[in-house]
């Protein structure tokens, strides 16, 4: 479990009441990885929805016909205040990068299934965390689309 | 207006009872756009969600190099095809739209303002959540499929595509 008052302070949990919060604390957990270590990988079924608190978190992507090997190319990074792992609140709840961090990391790791149950029984916190992980979405289809322009320039 | 049994036909709407298909058609236009024609520009404020009902509408952005004009490119990232649903960005906040839509044949298309949408949501939360599951799972798909087209970039294995065959 973590802090209601730690989720508060995040603009993503920023519209939850005091019994959200405490739903959602009562499921988290605070995790920390030291160095660069393989967080999840692209394709696997999302577990945990993540909340970067220090540290940072490179999102990679490969093709099937690439050669570069299981990391790919960097396609994102994330910085602490970000989600990542979104898939987890996103059908088909399959993630589409391989995370890694970058150096000694601390994140708020909450469970999917359990998140998932919560949201069957308030849809009114499926909607708001629902619509956060589909901003997150946005503004990281926007850098990528920089970068893609970035690239073809 | 559009005829609420079109809109069932879609799958964003397929959750709607029919007192919500009613009052949602009530908020649509039936449009249409010739080849060429614009039908929302990257950076305007999304204010729509718009159905291609018939024809072809290709999504770009440009992309300029200050002091070089000759560099100024459009990048065609997708082609919504009959069916489909674009400008989801007017129901995920900052609800401003990060591509131009553009008729690449003639087309006829639903637009159904958000804003109506939304206050619709307000009422009911399960139509709230399902709408927004949609969208971002809309959303999701394209940021997966512009990661792999980067990914592909970068690898060497896509010639650039500037514009659509």
């Amino acid at each position: 479990m973590v802090s209601p008052e730690l989720l508060r302070q995040y603009p993503f949990f920023g519209l939850l009441s005091d019994t959200q919060l405490k739903e959602i604390a009562m499921i988290a957990e605070e995790v920390t990885v030291d160095g660069k270590v393989k967080i999840f990988g692209k394709g696997d079924r999302a577990e945990a929805l993540y909340f970067l608190l220090d540290g940072s978190v490179e999102l990679y992507n490969y093709t099937e016909t690439s050669a570069l090997g299981e990391n790919g190319i960097l396609v994102g990074t994330i910085n602490p205040g970000e989600p990542f792992a979104i898939s987890a609140v996103i059908e088909p709840h399959i993630l589409t990068s391989t995370a890694w961090s970058a150096r000694p990391s601390r994140a708020i790791k909450i469970e999917a299934g359990r998140l998932r149950e919560l949201f069957e029984q308030d849809r009114r916190l499926a909607f708001l965390l629902t619509r956060q992980a589909a901003s997150a979405a946005m503004d990281r289809l926007n850098a990528a689309r920089v970068q893609l322009a970035a690239a073809l320039v | 207006m559009v005829g609420p049994e079109v809109l069932r036909n879609y799958r964003i709407f397929s959750i709607c009872n029919s007192e919500q298909l009613k009052n949602i058609a009530q908020l649509a236009e039936d449009l249409s756009f010739k080849k060429g024609e614009i039908i929302f520009e990257e950076g305007e404020s999304a204010e729509a969600i718009y159905i291609l009902l018939r024809g072809s509408v290709e999504l770009y952005f440009t992309v300029e190099v200050e002091y070089k004009p000759e560099l100024r490119k459009e990048l065609f990232f997708d082609v919504i095809k009959p069916g489909e649903v674009f400008g989801i960005s007017a129901l995920i906040p900052p609800k401003v739209l990060t591509a131009t839509a553009r008729a690449s044949h003639p087309s006829r298309v639903v637009r159904i303002k958000a804003e109506a949408v939304l206050e619709l949501c307000g009422l009911d939360e399960e139509l709230a959540y399902q709408l927004m599951r949609w969208a971002a799972e809309a959303a999701l798909e394209r940021l997966s499929a512009t990661r792999l087209q980067l990914a592909a970039i970068w690898a060497g294995e896509l010639q650039l595509n500037n514009g659509p065959a």
